[in-house]
């Protein structure tokens, strides 16, 4: 140290000089506010983390004073719930993040989600998609990142090739289930190319199906509905599963596979690839899934359009959301709303045009200056019948919502009671009578009221 | 714990004795006596506290969480023995996955160790291309186990995967594996003999210490080789045996991958494995303290049958120069 050479000096002040002309070259940031910074958790495909980052990137173009680091955590399994878990247990939680239903609504009850009341004002259900407004007891979590119905997505080349007409995109006029059994069986074409209503179709040799539903409770839990059953009573006390309406509508999914034979069973289905791919190669005529498939469909480079579910009694459909949070933790809630609001804005998140999302505030439905964000954006990927399928089905045909946003412990009740005796329907392991018996029973000490 | 089986059983039993001679010259302990210890202190430091803080500690919490309803994000309550009364007496599930787990480990134990008994039997011979052999019957365990367990998946697969495809050219009827909940635990079962690598690799280190003088005096007593494998091998092996009976017992009592990847847990909760049963319990549905208190209970069980092998081990392993 002593031996402080000229050169040692030297190396020093053009570090010094270095330094300080970055310093220089940076985007002034002076303005009058103090810097707040923010974390953003999230999930999803490659696709949407693009899109998502670029949307904070210029988020914090925007907002020198709010700058948002977004963290993305891939959802596979439990790990983003692992991950937020930990976060939150090691007080080091995001500010605003997607966080699933489940965990949503216990960490809301243990005050971990901030209550946005103060924020959304006194009547946000006249503003937002009723299914996208998340409530835990007085914790308005706040609403949904965007919104999504099920739909049904058909192959037109299938449909003109059968000459079956194509499934109503008018809730109105929406098929019964009947007539939705009979064309799925015009539909199923066995190898030597003989449809299902032909007495000498091999049902061991199918090569097209008429339809493939999900069994995941957005796949059957709407028909349900439409056949008027429920899935708990009004105080959350018991399941209702096993009511005849319940179980007439859940004896029709079965028999969709093991007597109608248009639909794969569930091992087939894991074998086989996602639906759209499925009706890319005209190995199904139809898929129920939800309206962020439009995405996928898009690209697919086919003939396709989407249709209304068939109906029992009324023609019912289910929304789906994600809720999106502001986590109690965080330092500053109000510069966290103003990226909350910002994050599920059409006009900023390309999602939404590209039909990943549709929006959940109940004018971008109406408005036809916000229609053109996106369902009728010159770039937008939807379909014309869009426009009813999708726009008019969302807003007047999901009355209710699903059982998440109301029941307490639906968690639970869901992977150990519901799920491991819809799996026995779709198995042909028991009746839809018996499954759902055991469900109701298996469930009953489970039961802790709604929300 | 896996020291006292083994062979070198003895000279492990001969060192407390050395060490209590220097307890007692502790009072006289020369600078560089002190300090060698100082200085092994120090080595050994990072070892123990390491252990202390990242395990001894979540370890002892755990147990005080076991008694509360914690849900890893809000507060704790106290709620002392409730989660194991209710896994015991009110959660059909935790009978159903302890059931699950038992009778996997139960089939899969013996099959693969008498698998990978029979390997190691045979790369014991001495024919060409042994280190290939033994190499190939080898590689299986250092796929990563997600690997391995997507590529089961496949081949497990009723519809095109390579079993029914095989099975079907001889004209057996298609079986469902892991799609259907009678199948399901068997097909792990058949999944776990790929993974015998370990195990073999000990039997053959095993095999190869027994004394060939043994062989020798039985080929002049014109034993065949039955009579070898019978009354040579086998007895000679038996802390081998022991040693992977224990490995193989744990291991198979904390089945994860196979169910977190290959089948949640169904159909049916046919694989409801329990320690995945505890990760639901845990990150789904966030009841850390229940989930806790079944980590606790399968701490239990699996202590209890330890103790009974062990209890038992006296009566058929025989270790070479030990009790005589």
């Amino acid at each position: 140290m002593t031996t402080f050479s000229r050169r040692k000096a030297l190396a020093l002040a053009g570090a010094v000089a270095l330094a300080s002309g970055l310093a220089a070259a940076t985007p002034a940031l002076a303005q009058d506010c103090e810097k707040v910074d923010l974390t953003f958790t999230f999930w999803g495909s490659v696709n949407e983390k693009n899109d998502i980052e670029n949307a904070v990137k210029n988020w914090n173009t925007n907002n020198p004073c709010i700058q948002v680091k977004p963290m993305h955590i891939p959802a596979t399994g439990t790990n983003y719930v692992q991950k937020l878990t930990t976060m939150i247990a090691s007080n080091t939680a995001p500010d605003i993040g997607y966080l699933g239903e489940n965990q949503a609504f216990q960490w809301a009850t243990e005050g971990k989600i901030l209550d946005l009341s103060p924020y959304m004002g006194e009547t946000p259900d006249q503003q937002y998609i009723k299914s996208t407004i998340y409530k835990a007891g007085d914790t308005l979590m706040g609403t949904g990142l965007a919104t999504g119905v099920m739909l049904i997505y058909y192959n037109k080349d299938v449909f003109d090739a059968a000459g079956v007409p194509y499934p109503p995109a008018k809730a109105e006029e929406a098929w019964t289930w009947q007539q939705f059994v009979d064309n799925a069986k015009l539909l199923t074409k066995d190898r030597s190319g003989k449809n299902a209503t032909d007495p000498a179709f091999d049902p061991n040799a199918i090569d097209t199906f008429g339809v493939t539903l999900p069994s995941w409770w957005g796949g059957w839990y709407p028909y349900v509905m439409s056949n008027g059953g429920q899935f708990a009573n009004e105080d959350g006390t018991a399941l209702t599963l096993n009511s005849p309406e319940a179980v007439e509508a859940l004896q029709g999914f079965q028999d969709l596979i093991y007597k109608d034979h248009v639909m794969p069973n569930p091992t087939q289905t894991s074998s086989l690839p996602t639906g759209d791919v499925l009706m890319q190669s005209r190995k199904v005529a139809m898929s129920m899934d939800g309206m962020w498939r439009v995405t996928d469909f898009a690209k697919l480079g086919i003939n396709w359009g989407v249709g209304v579910l068939p109906k029992w009694k009324t023609a019912e459909t289910v929304v789906l959301s994600v809720p999106k949070v502001i986590f109690s933790q965080t330092k500053h809630p109000k510069e966290a709303y103003e990226f909350y609001k910002y994050i599920s804005d059409p006009a900023q998140v390309g999602l939404f045009k590209s039909g990943l999302w549709a929006p959940h505030e109940k004018a971008y439905f109406t408005d036809p200056d916000l229609l053109k964000t996106w369902v009728q954006a010159e770039d937008s990927a939807y379909p014309p019948e869009a426009m009813d399928a999708i726009v008019d089905y969302t807003l007047n045909h999901a009355p209710q919502q699903a059982p998440v946003y109301q029941l307490k412990n639906i968690g639970q009740i869901m992977s150990e009671a519901v799920e491991p005796n819809i799996q026995q329907i779709m198995n042909n392991k028991a009746t839809a009578q018996d499954a759902m018996d055991k469900a109701v029973a298996t469930a009953q000490p489970m039961m802790q009221g709604r929300w | 714990m896996t020291n006292s089986s083994s062979p070198d059983g003895v000279m492990l039993t001969e060192r407390p004795s050395g060490r209590s001679a220097t307890t007692g010259a502790r009072a006289r302990m020369s600078p560089r006596r002190r300090s060698e210890i100082t200085w092994a202190l120090i080595f050994v430091a990072p070892a123990v506290l390491g252990f202390v803080l990242l395990k001894a500690m979540p370890i002892l919490f755990s147990l005080y969480i076991s008694m509360t309803d914690w849900s890893a994000v809000g507060d704790a309550h106290w709620v002392g023995l409730d989660n194991f009364e209710k896994m015991l007496f009110a959660d059909p599930l935790f009978w159903r996955s302890l059931q699950v787990t038992a009778y996997y480990t139960l089939v899969s134990v013996p099959v693969s160790m008498a698998f990978a008994f029979f390997l190691a039997t045979l790369l014991n011979q001495r024919i060409p291309g042994l280190g290939i052999f033994r190499t190939i019957f080898y590689i299986p365990s250092i796929v990563p186990i997600i690997a391995s367990t997507v590529i089961w998946l496949w081949m497990f697969n009723p519809d095109f995967g390579l079993f029914n495809s095989v099975l079907g050219a001889v004209g057996i009827p298609k079986l469902q594996y892991i799609f259907s909940e009678d199948q399901v635990v068997p097909s792990l079962v058949f999944m776990s003999i790929w993974g015998v690598g370990p195990m073999m690799i000990i039997f053959l280190a095993g095999l190869q210490e027994v004394p060939k003088e043994l062989y020798e005096a039985a080929d002049i007593d014109g034993s065949n080789a039955w009579h070898k494998l019978v009354h040579i091998t086998l007895p000679m092996m038996t802390p081998t045996i022991l040693f992977n009976l224990m490995i193989s017992m744990v291991a198979a009592f904390q089945t994860f991958v196979q169910p977190f990847i290959m089948t949640n847990g169904g159909p049916n909760n046919g694989s409801l494995f329990f320690v995945f049963w505890i990760y639901r319990k845990a990150f789904q549905d966030s009841q850390m303290g229940y989930a806790s208190a079944l980590a606790w209970a399968l701490f239990i069980v699996i202590s209890v049958l330890s103790y009974l092998i062990f209890r038992t081990s006296n009566k058929w392993v025989f270790y070479r120069g030990g009790d005589d």
